[in-house]
């Protein structure tokens, strides 16, 4: 049984190749890493399994179906600038928007979701906040409320895109302690973390990336000297020049 | 001012001012949507764009219907180049101003021919520029309250589809909501609108009131919900004044635009959180806050040395009646005694002072390598600044030194 799984995943931007040619699985269960450099098509491997960029070829399926059939069960976090912080909208609001989904359209929240949505804060320590404006709160306050609202969205699967990025040290230990607490609960949790510190006491799984897959599998596996400078080196330069090249020649953009 | 209610049931103004007021509601409304979305220029494409279709329209069919079909064709038309020029990968501010300009220099076109063609024709295409309300009848009031409530119905059914659409259009996405079901009908309602109130506030002054209204409404709401509610009423307040204007001679949709831009201006004023009163009174207190903080300070360090008013003067400059007046309010809230000198309370407070002026040099010595005697002004500053939390973090740093650089004996405070 596996919760995630790519086979032959390959997305261009453009003609510039962001993932090459990935094949992977990822076992239920586990606090997933995705590890590679700037730029190495981990963000991208996420938005290409959600449906939110189009890949130029191969599958993704969550527990052996296409996204569309398992929508409620996973739950996407993005980048914490991904969003407009000066938006009109309190923090309560903010959570709730986990629900919108199960509501189905046009139907209005009611109070049993605002009030699951008030446990979710304060689950997350933030009750007290829950009327504040979203660009009032520190930036770990608002990855807290990304939690918040995966959490209420009451999913199987967590893709986390970059979570430990802009907040401050406390946020960051409550966020390992919850994320592990999660997976204790049998959830399965995967972050993009673009740098190598606390990597062996976090995770228990590992996805090494640059443009292709340079391994996967569990972190004492995998976390090993010569697949890390594989992957952060500067040997993949030359694969992405030379894929680039054929997608432009295939396109006409390059004779 | 019993004309202001007047207006809204005298058989002859009631056509413009229920006309303008729920016009300008449903503009305000949709309006809100567009500022949180930050898209209110598509609703000047759509208003300018309008025009060659009204000259067009009139010139055909000489009826106002006409020239409404003909609005909405050019508008549609407008739209549609610009969606393309987008997708060809033209940024929209850029995209717009070339459809912009292509079809209102059209219209304008066009209406200086019909010019020489038909004057009476070309009387008619000018109100569409600038609006004209007091031709508006009872039927308008129909026809207006038609669309407000249309824009009322559709906002209040798809809110919670609309605000995360517009907040956050990837969780949108992901929740199996298309995207284009609600664009489609965020532009259906901001066209509509917008070709609405053409003859209430015209083409050139229709943005005014799509935009100022949710500015307004921004600065004292932190809630979609609260904002569509608010901007809806600011916008209906303004064309009622607009219209009220107009029974003095003013011409009424400038003075809708006006009224409306005033609003919004005096809400950047005085918003509570951090409008333009509230900051200078906040500057001020600042200020106050440091000469009271210096004086304190500079009878601290003197001990009994100091006695006169001169003296102190010396030691603190600044105007000698502001310092009389500091004194005052100083001895009035507990600081000072009757004469110069610190109460139990004020020598505790002056000490706090000097104590993180004295932690601060010692950590840009000691932590950052600023050379000794340059630390003074950045610590005369930062004595005022420092809180309590960084006082205490930087003692954690320093591991609780006592005596800065310059060999003076950092006070210690009981807590």
């Amino acid at each position: 049984m596996t919760v995630w799984e790519a086979s032959q995943l390959t997305v261009h931007y453009g003609t510039r190749p962001v993932i090459w040619d990935l094949c992977f699985q990822v076992p239920p269960g586990h606090l997933v890493g995705i590890l590679g450099p700037n730029g190495a098509g981990k963000s991208t491997l996420l938005k290409a399994s959600l449906g939110l960029v189009r890949p130029s070829s191969g599958t993704v399926r969550f527990w052996g179906e296409p996204w569309e059939l398992v929508r409620q069960r996973v739950a996407y976090v993005p980048q914490r600038a991904a969003v407009d912080w000066d938006f009109p909208l309190t923090a309560l609001q903010f959570v709730l928007m986990g629900r919108y989904g199960r509501l189905g359209p046009l139907r209005w929240p009611r109070r049993a979701d605002r009030q699951a949505a008030l446990h979710q804060l304060r689950l997350v320590g933030m009750e007290e906040c829950a009327g504040r404006q979203i660009g009032q709160l520190s930036g770990g306050q608002q990855q807290r409320l990304f939690l918040a609202r995966a959490l209420l969205q009451g999913p199987d699967l967590y893709l986390l895109d970059e979570p430990f990025v802009g907040i401050d040290v406390t946020t960051q230990q409550w966020l390992i302690q919850f994320l592990k607490q999660l997976v204790s609960e049998g959830k399965t949790i995967c972050v993009v973390h673009h740098d190598l510190t606390q990597v062996e006491d976090l995770f228990t799984w590992l996805l090494l990336l640059n443009m292709r897959l340079v391994a996967s599998g569990p972190m004492d596996q995998v976390f090993i000297p010569e697949l890390v400078e594989q992957t952060y080196g500067a040997a993949s330069n030359l694969l992405e020049e030379v894929v680039g090249l054929s997608r432009r020649r295939k396109t006409g953009a390059a004779s | 001012m019993s004309n202001l209610w007047d207006l809204l049931i005298d058989p002859l103004l009631r056509g413009p001012t229920w006309g303008t007021i729920l016009v300008c509601g449903a503009l305000a409304a949709v309006g809100v949507l567009a500022y949180v979305r930050r898209t209110t220029q598509v609703g000047e494409l759509i208003s300018h764009a309008a025009y060659p279709g009204v000259v067009v329209g009139l010139l055909l069919t000489g009826s106002p219907a006409g020239a409404i079909a003909g609005a909405a064709l050019s508008a549609l038309i407008a739209l549609g180049c610009m969606g393309r020029l987008t997708r060809r990968g033209l940024s929209p501010d850029n995209a717009l101003a070339l459809v912009l300009a292509l079809f209102f220099g059209a219209g304008l076109l066009l209406a200086s021919r019909a010019q020489f063609l038909d004057p009476r024709l070309f009387r008619q295409v000018q109100t569409y520029l600038y609006g004209q309300a007091p031709s508006m009848t009872d039927q308008h009031i129909l026809l207006y309250a038609a669309l407000a409530l249309t824009v009322l119905l559709a906002i209040a059914i798809c809110f919670k589809e609309l605000q995360l659409w517009s907040f956050d259009p990837t969780q949108a996405r992901l929740n199996g909501l298309g995207s284009r079901p609600l664009e489609l009908m965020f532009i259906g309602l901001l066209t509509l609108s917008v070709l609405a109130s053409l003859k209430a506030v015209g083409i050139v002054l229709a943005t005014a009131m799509l935009v100022a209204p949710a500015v307004a409404a921004r600065q004292f709401n932190n809630r979609l919900d609260r904002m569509l509610l608010w901007g809806a009423l600011i916008g209906m307040v303004s064309g009622w004044l607009g219209l009220y204007c107009s029974l003095y001679g003013l011409p009424a949709g400038p003075m809708v635009a006006l009224i409306s831009v005033a609003i919004a201006l005096a809400s950047l004023l005085v918003a509570p959180r951090n409008g333009l009163l509230v900051r200078l009174g906040r500057m001020a207190r600042f200020r106050r806050q440091c000469i009271d903080e210096n004086i304190l300070k500079a009878i601290w360090r003197a001990g009994d040395g100091m006695t006169t008013l001169a003296q102190l003067h010396n030691c603190v400059g600044g105007r000698l009646l502001s310092l009389r007046w500091a004194l005052l309010r100083l001895r009035r809230h507990g600081w000072l005694t009757a004469r110069i000198g610190l109460t139990l309370d004020g020598a505790q407070r002056a000490a706090v002072i000097v104590r993180r002026h004295r932690l601060w040099e010692a950590y840009l010595v000691t932590s950052l390598g600023v050379g000794i005697e340059r630390v003074h002004p950045s610590a005369e500053e930062m004595e005022h600044i420092l809180t309590p939390e960084v006082e205490a973090q930087l003692v954690q740093l320093l591991r609780d030194p006592r005596h800065d650089p310059h060999n003076q004996p950092i006070p210690q405070v009981p807590r």
